[in-house]
Protein backbone atom coordinates (compact mmCIF):
# COMPACT_ATOMS: atom_id res chain seq x y z
CA UNK A 1 0.00 0.00 0.00
CA UNK A 2 1.44 3.26 -0.93
CA UNK A 3 0.34 6.78 0.78
CA UNK A 4 0.08 9.61 -1.34
CA UNK A 5 0.08 13.32 0.18
CA UNK A 6 -2.45 15.48 -1.65
CA UNK A 7 -2.72 19.11 -1.40
CA UNK A 8 -5.16 20.79 -2.69
CA UNK A 9 -4.61 22.30 -6.08
CA UNK A 10 -4.96 25.76 -4.72
CA UNK A 11 -2.37 28.50 -3.31
CA UNK A 12 -3.59 28.92 0.07
CA UNK A 13 -1.28 30.43 2.38
CA UNK A 14 -1.92 30.33 6.38
CA UNK A 15 -1.89 33.57 8.13
CA UNK A 16 0.69 34.33 10.60
CA UNK A 17 -1.04 36.49 12.95
CA UNK A 18 -4.40 34.39 13.83
CA UNK A 19 -7.87 35.83 13.81
CA UNK A 20 -11.36 35.41 14.41
CA UNK A 21 -11.96 36.09 11.28
CA UNK A 22 -9.74 34.04 9.50
CA UNK A 23 -8.91 30.54 9.69
CA UNK A 24 -6.33 27.89 8.20
CA UNK A 25 -7.36 27.47 4.55
CA UNK A 26 -5.08 24.55 3.50
CA UNK A 27 -5.63 21.39 4.05
CA UNK A 28 -3.87 18.03 3.59
CA UNK A 29 -5.16 14.81 2.11
CA UNK A 30 -4.01 11.44 2.59
CA UNK A 31 -5.03 9.27 0.41
CA UNK A 32 -4.05 5.33 0.50
CA UNK A 33 -3.87 3.78 -2.85
CA UNK A 34 -4.19 0.55 -2.02
CA UNK A 35 -2.44 -1.93 -4.68
CA UNK A 36 -3.67 -5.55 -5.24
CA UNK A 37 -0.82 -8.12 -4.50
CA UNK A 38 0.99 -9.43 -7.34
CA UNK A 39 0.02 -13.13 -6.61
CA UNK A 40 -3.38 -11.91 -6.88
CA UNK A 41 -3.01 -9.65 -9.73
CA UNK A 42 -1.43 -13.27 -11.71
CA UNK A 43 -4.27 -15.66 -10.80
CA UNK A 44 -6.86 -13.08 -12.29
CA UNK A 45 -4.61 -12.68 -15.55
CA UNK A 46 -4.33 -16.15 -15.96
CA UNK A 47 -8.25 -16.85 -14.85
CA UNK A 48 -9.06 -14.02 -17.35
CA UNK A 49 -7.34 -15.43 -20.24
CA UNK A 50 -8.88 -18.64 -19.21
CA UNK A 51 -12.27 -17.21 -19.47
CA UNK A 52 -11.92 -15.27 -22.12
CA UNK A 53 -10.94 -18.15 -24.58
CA UNK A 54 -14.14 -20.42 -22.85
CA UNK A 55 -16.40 -17.72 -23.37
CA UNK A 56 -15.61 -17.07 -26.81
CA UNK A 57 -14.84 -13.30 -25.53
CA UNK A 58 -12.19 -10.78 -26.23
CA UNK A 59 -10.41 -7.91 -24.66
CA UNK A 60 -11.16 -4.39 -25.00
CA UNK A 61 -9.13 -2.57 -27.50
CA UNK A 62 -7.93 -0.74 -24.57
CA UNK A 63 -6.30 -2.97 -22.17
CA UNK A 64 -5.83 -0.22 -19.87
CA UNK A 65 -9.22 -1.35 -19.16
CA UNK A 66 -8.90 -4.74 -19.39
CA UNK A 67 -5.84 -3.81 -16.75
CA UNK A 68 -7.50 -1.72 -14.29
CA UNK A 69 -10.53 -4.48 -14.68
CA UNK A 70 -7.90 -7.45 -13.23
CA UNK A 71 -6.49 -5.45 -10.61
CA UNK A 72 -10.02 -4.42 -9.59
CA UNK A 73 -10.70 -8.16 -9.22
CA UNK A 74 -7.19 -8.98 -7.29
CA UNK A 75 -7.61 -6.13 -5.19
CA UNK A 76 -11.60 -7.33 -3.87
CA UNK A 77 -9.37 -11.22 -4.08
CA UNK A 78 -6.95 -10.25 -1.37
CA UNK A 79 -9.85 -8.50 0.91
CA UNK A 80 -12.62 -10.41 0.62
CA UNK A 81 -11.41 -13.80 -0.78
CA UNK A 82 -13.41 -14.04 -3.53
CA UNK A 83 -12.96 -11.57 -7.00
CA UNK A 84 -16.06 -9.38 -6.29
CA UNK A 85 -16.90 -6.94 -9.69
CA UNK A 86 -15.14 -4.05 -9.09
CA UNK A 87 -17.66 -1.89 -11.37
CA UNK A 88 -20.50 -2.15 -8.81
CA UNK A 89 -20.94 -0.79 -5.29
CA UNK A 90 -22.01 -2.84 -2.30
CA UNK A 91 -22.98 -2.13 1.12
CA UNK A 92 -21.79 -5.17 2.90
CA UNK A 93 -18.94 -6.51 0.52
CA UNK A 94 -18.15 -9.86 2.38
CA UNK A 95 -22.25 -10.39 2.15
CA UNK A 96 -22.02 -10.10 -1.46
CA UNK A 97 -18.95 -12.12 -1.97
CA UNK A 98 -20.15 -15.12 -0.14
CA UNK A 99 -23.41 -14.36 -1.56
CA UNK A 100 -21.68 -15.13 -5.14
CA UNK A 101 -23.58 -13.10 -7.42
CA UNK A 102 -21.47 -10.49 -8.16
CA UNK A 103 -18.24 -13.04 -7.75
CA UNK A 104 -16.35 -12.87 -11.65
CA UNK A 105 -17.75 -14.27 -13.57
CA UNK A 106 -21.04 -12.99 -12.22
CA UNK A 107 -24.62 -14.49 -12.90
CA UNK A 108 -25.11 -11.65 -15.94
CA UNK A 109 -21.71 -12.54 -17.99
CA UNK A 110 -22.56 -16.88 -16.99
CA UNK A 111 -25.76 -16.35 -18.60
CA UNK A 112 -25.86 -13.23 -20.57
CA UNK A 113 -22.22 -12.77 -21.59
CA UNK A 114 -22.97 -9.07 -20.45
CA UNK A 115 -20.11 -7.74 -18.57
CA UNK A 116 -20.36 -4.09 -17.88
CA UNK A 117 -17.00 -3.90 -16.66
CA UNK A 118 -15.74 -4.55 -20.16
CA UNK A 119 -13.33 -7.28 -19.54
CA UNK A 120 -14.94 -10.07 -21.53
CA UNK A 121 -16.71 -8.70 -24.40
CA UNK A 122 -18.35 -10.34 -27.48
CA UNK A 123 -17.00 -10.27 -31.38
CA UNK A 124 -19.51 -7.78 -32.35
CA UNK A 125 -19.17 -5.18 -29.53
CA UNK A 126 -17.26 -2.17 -31.07
CA UNK A 127 -14.66 -2.03 -28.08
CA UNK A 128 -13.89 -5.91 -28.83
CA UNK A 129 -9.90 -5.98 -29.48
CA UNK A 130 -8.41 -9.41 -31.53
CA UNK A 131 -7.02 -10.21 -27.97
CA UNK A 132 -7.70 -13.21 -25.64
CA UNK A 133 -4.37 -12.95 -23.81
CA UNK A 134 -2.79 -10.25 -21.51
CA UNK A 135 0.74 -10.33 -20.36
CA UNK A 136 1.74 -8.88 -16.43
CA UNK A 137 4.14 -6.22 -17.79
CA UNK A 138 1.20 -4.82 -20.39
CA UNK A 139 -1.32 -4.76 -16.91
CA UNK A 140 2.13 -3.42 -14.89
CA UNK A 141 2.50 -0.38 -17.90
CA UNK A 142 -0.77 0.74 -18.20
CA UNK A 143 -1.86 0.93 -14.46
CA UNK A 144 1.38 2.57 -13.21
CA UNK A 145 0.10 5.84 -13.36
CA UNK A 146 -3.49 4.62 -11.06
CA UNK B 1 -2.72 4.52 -17.31
CA UNK B 2 -2.00 5.45 -21.01
CA UNK B 3 -5.16 5.81 -23.14
CA UNK B 4 -4.82 5.15 -26.49
CA UNK B 5 -4.88 8.75 -27.76
CA UNK B 6 -5.31 8.66 -31.78
CA UNK B 7 -6.80 4.91 -32.33
CA UNK B 8 -9.60 4.71 -34.04
CA UNK B 9 -11.77 3.81 -31.85
CA UNK B 10 -16.33 3.60 -31.56
CA UNK B 11 -17.98 6.60 -29.85
CA UNK B 12 -18.91 6.34 -26.21
CA UNK B 13 -22.34 7.12 -26.83
CA UNK B 14 -23.37 3.81 -24.67
CA UNK B 15 -20.90 1.65 -23.18
CA UNK B 16 -22.66 -1.58 -22.90
CA UNK B 17 -22.05 -4.85 -24.98
CA UNK B 18 -25.56 -4.83 -26.18
CA UNK B 19 -25.23 -1.58 -27.52
CA UNK B 20 -22.63 -1.22 -30.48
CA UNK B 21 -22.74 2.73 -31.51
CA UNK B 22 -20.87 3.89 -34.91
CA UNK B 23 -18.32 6.69 -35.29
CA UNK B 24 -15.01 6.93 -34.16
CA UNK B 25 -13.80 8.75 -31.29
CA UNK B 26 -10.04 9.87 -30.10
CA UNK B 27 -9.15 10.28 -26.49
CA UNK B 28 -7.22 12.92 -24.48
CA UNK B 29 -3.74 10.94 -23.52
CA UNK B 30 -4.51 12.04 -19.80
CA UNK B 31 -6.89 11.40 -17.73
CA UNK B 32 -8.99 13.96 -15.90
CA UNK B 33 -6.84 16.21 -13.52
CA UNK B 34 -8.69 16.53 -9.97
CA UNK B 35 -8.60 19.54 -8.42
CA UNK B 36 -10.23 20.55 -5.00
CA UNK B 37 -12.42 23.77 -5.25
CA UNK B 38 -10.41 26.57 -6.23
CA UNK B 39 -12.43 30.54 -6.91
CA UNK B 40 -15.85 30.27 -7.15
CA UNK B 41 -18.53 29.61 -10.11
CA UNK B 42 -19.98 33.10 -9.88
CA UNK B 43 -16.95 35.13 -9.73
CA UNK B 44 -17.79 36.60 -6.22
CA UNK B 45 -14.41 37.40 -3.92
CA UNK B 46 -12.10 34.58 -2.10
CA UNK B 47 -11.88 37.22 0.55
CA UNK B 48 -12.39 35.50 4.45
CA UNK B 49 -14.61 38.41 6.02
CA UNK B 50 -17.20 39.72 5.11
CA UNK B 51 -17.58 43.23 3.89
CA UNK B 52 -20.48 46.39 4.79
CA UNK B 53 -21.07 49.72 3.94
CA UNK B 54 -23.56 51.95 5.04
CA UNK B 55 -24.71 54.73 3.50
CA UNK B 56 -27.05 57.64 4.18
CA UNK B 57 -30.00 58.06 2.37
CA UNK B 58 -31.66 60.69 3.45
CA UNK B 59 -32.93 60.53 6.92
CA UNK B 60 -33.01 57.04 6.77
CA UNK B 61 -29.71 54.68 7.52
CA UNK B 62 -29.47 51.89 5.78
CA UNK B 63 -26.82 49.43 6.01
CA UNK B 64 -25.73 47.29 2.90
CA UNK B 65 -23.95 43.44 3.21
CA UNK B 66 -22.28 41.99 1.22
CA UNK B 67 -22.70 38.32 1.54
CA UNK B 68 -18.90 36.48 0.21
CA UNK B 69 -18.27 33.10 -0.23
CA UNK B 70 -15.91 32.85 2.73
CA UNK B 71 -14.48 29.63 2.51
CA UNK B 72 -12.57 27.60 -1.08
CA UNK B 73 -13.67 24.42 0.88
CA UNK B 74 -17.63 25.87 -0.37
CA UNK B 75 -17.09 26.51 -4.07
CA UNK B 76 -16.05 24.42 -7.02
CA UNK B 77 -14.62 26.26 -10.37
CA UNK B 78 -16.37 25.88 -13.53
CA UNK B 79 -14.51 24.29 -16.74
CA UNK B 80 -12.88 21.78 -15.00
CA UNK B 81 -13.98 18.59 -12.72
CA UNK B 82 -13.35 18.99 -8.54
CA UNK B 83 -12.90 16.16 -6.52
CA UNK B 84 -14.97 15.85 -3.46
CA UNK B 85 -15.34 13.80 -0.30
CA UNK B 86 -18.59 12.96 1.78
CA UNK B 87 -17.40 16.55 4.07
CA UNK B 88 -16.92 18.77 0.88
CA UNK B 89 -19.72 17.69 -1.38
CA UNK B 90 -22.85 18.86 0.17
CA UNK B 91 -21.28 22.37 0.89
CA UNK B 92 -20.31 22.70 -2.93
CA UNK B 93 -23.86 21.54 -3.87
CA UNK B 94 -25.23 24.24 -1.71
CA UNK B 95 -23.12 26.88 -2.74
CA UNK B 96 -24.20 26.15 -6.48
CA UNK B 97 -27.38 28.18 -6.13
CA UNK B 98 -29.21 27.89 -9.67
CA UNK B 99 -26.33 26.25 -11.39
CA UNK B 100 -26.38 22.40 -12.79
CA UNK B 101 -24.28 19.92 -10.55
CA UNK B 102 -23.03 17.09 -12.26
CA UNK B 103 -21.39 14.21 -10.00
CA UNK B 104 -19.43 11.69 -11.38
CA UNK B 105 -19.41 8.98 -8.93
CA UNK B 106 -16.41 6.43 -9.79
CA UNK B 107 -14.02 3.40 -8.01
CA UNK B 108 -10.76 2.88 -8.09
CA UNK B 109 -10.50 -0.31 -9.95
CA UNK B 110 -13.59 0.54 -12.60
CA UNK B 111 -12.31 -0.11 -15.85
CA UNK B 112 -15.70 1.98 -17.80
CA UNK B 113 -14.51 5.07 -15.26
CA UNK B 114 -11.36 4.96 -16.93
CA UNK B 115 -12.74 5.29 -20.16
CA UNK B 116 -15.23 8.22 -19.78
CA UNK B 117 -13.28 10.27 -17.39
CA UNK B 118 -11.81 12.06 -20.36
CA UNK B 119 -15.02 12.67 -22.08
CA UNK B 120 -15.63 13.88 -18.80
CA UNK B 121 -13.29 16.67 -18.27
CA UNK B 122 -13.92 17.65 -21.91
CA UNK B 123 -17.96 18.12 -21.15
CA UNK B 124 -16.78 20.17 -17.79
CA UNK B 125 -15.00 22.41 -20.42
CA UNK B 126 -17.78 22.66 -22.52
CA UNK B 127 -20.64 23.02 -20.21
CA UNK B 128 -19.24 26.42 -18.18
CA UNK B 129 -22.69 26.81 -16.41
CA UNK B 130 -22.37 23.23 -15.12
CA UNK B 131 -20.61 22.53 -12.20
CA UNK B 132 -19.00 19.03 -12.80
CA UNK B 133 -17.95 17.15 -9.47
CA UNK B 134 -16.26 13.24 -8.67
CA UNK B 135 -16.34 11.36 -6.21
CA UNK B 136 -14.40 8.17 -5.72
CA UNK B 137 -16.87 5.69 -3.86
CA UNK B 138 -14.25 4.02 -1.45
CA UNK B 139 -14.30 2.95 2.47
CA UNK B 140 -14.13 6.66 3.54
CA UNK B 141 -17.08 8.28 1.23
CA UNK B 142 -19.37 4.91 1.63
CA UNK B 143 -21.90 7.25 3.72
CA UNK B 144 -22.47 9.36 0.74
CA UNK B 145 -22.18 7.19 -1.53
CA UNK B 146 -25.61 4.97 0.39
CA UNK B 147 -26.69 8.74 0.81
CA UNK B 148 -27.13 9.06 -2.54
CA UNK B 149 -27.33 5.41 -3.72
CA UNK B 150 -25.72 3.58 -6.11
CA UNK B 151 -25.55 0.40 -7.53
CA UNK B 152 -23.38 0.16 -10.96
CA UNK B 153 -20.75 1.91 -11.29
CA UNK B 154 -19.77 4.70 -12.45
CA UNK B 155 -22.71 6.60 -11.46
CA UNK B 156 -23.49 10.32 -12.35
CA UNK B 157 -26.07 12.15 -10.18
CA UNK B 158 -27.53 15.55 -11.76
CA UNK B 159 -28.75 17.87 -9.14
CA UNK B 160 -30.16 21.20 -8.96
CA UNK B 161 -31.38 23.32 -6.22
CA UNK B 162 -30.04 21.00 -3.64
CA UNK B 163 -31.66 18.01 -5.14
CA UNK B 164 -30.77 14.96 -7.07
CA UNK B 165 -33.13 15.23 -9.95
CA UNK B 166 -31.64 12.54 -12.86
CA UNK B 167 -28.75 9.59 -13.27
CA UNK B 168 -27.48 8.11 -15.45
CA UNK B 169 -26.40 4.35 -14.53
CA UNK B 170 -23.50 3.07 -16.68
CA UNK B 171 -20.40 4.68 -18.66
CA UNK B 172 -23.56 5.99 -21.00
CA UNK B 173 -22.11 9.25 -22.52
CA UNK B 174 -24.36 10.11 -24.81
CA UNK B 175 -27.10 9.53 -22.20
CA UNK B 176 -25.24 11.92 -19.88
CA UNK B 177 -25.14 14.60 -22.02
CA UNK B 178 -28.52 14.13 -22.73
CA UNK B 179 -29.73 14.58 -18.82
CA UNK B 180 -27.44 17.30 -18.40
CA UNK B 181 -29.15 19.06 -21.36
CA UNK B 182 -32.18 18.47 -19.96
CA UNK B 183 -31.74 19.52 -16.73
CA UNK B 184 -29.97 22.41 -17.40
CA UNK B 185 -32.43 24.40 -19.57
CA UNK B 186 -35.62 23.30 -17.19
Amino acid sequence: MTLQLQAPSFGATISSLPSPLTRSTLRFVIRAQVEPTEKSVEIMRKFSEQYARKSGTYFCVDKGVTSVVIKGLADHKDSLGAPLCPCRHYDDKPAEAGQGFWNCPCVPMRERKECHCMLFLTPENDFAGQDQTITLEEIRESTANI
Amino acid sequence: MALLQSATLPPLRSICCSTPSKHPITYPSSISSSGSGSGSSSGSSSSSSSSSSSSLVGLVRRKTAFAVRSSLDTAATVGQVTEVDKDTFWPIVNAAGDKTVVLDMYTQWCGPCKIIAPKYVELSQKYDDVIFLKLDCNQENKPLAKELGIRVVPTFKILKHDKVVKEVTGAKFDDLVAAIETVRTS
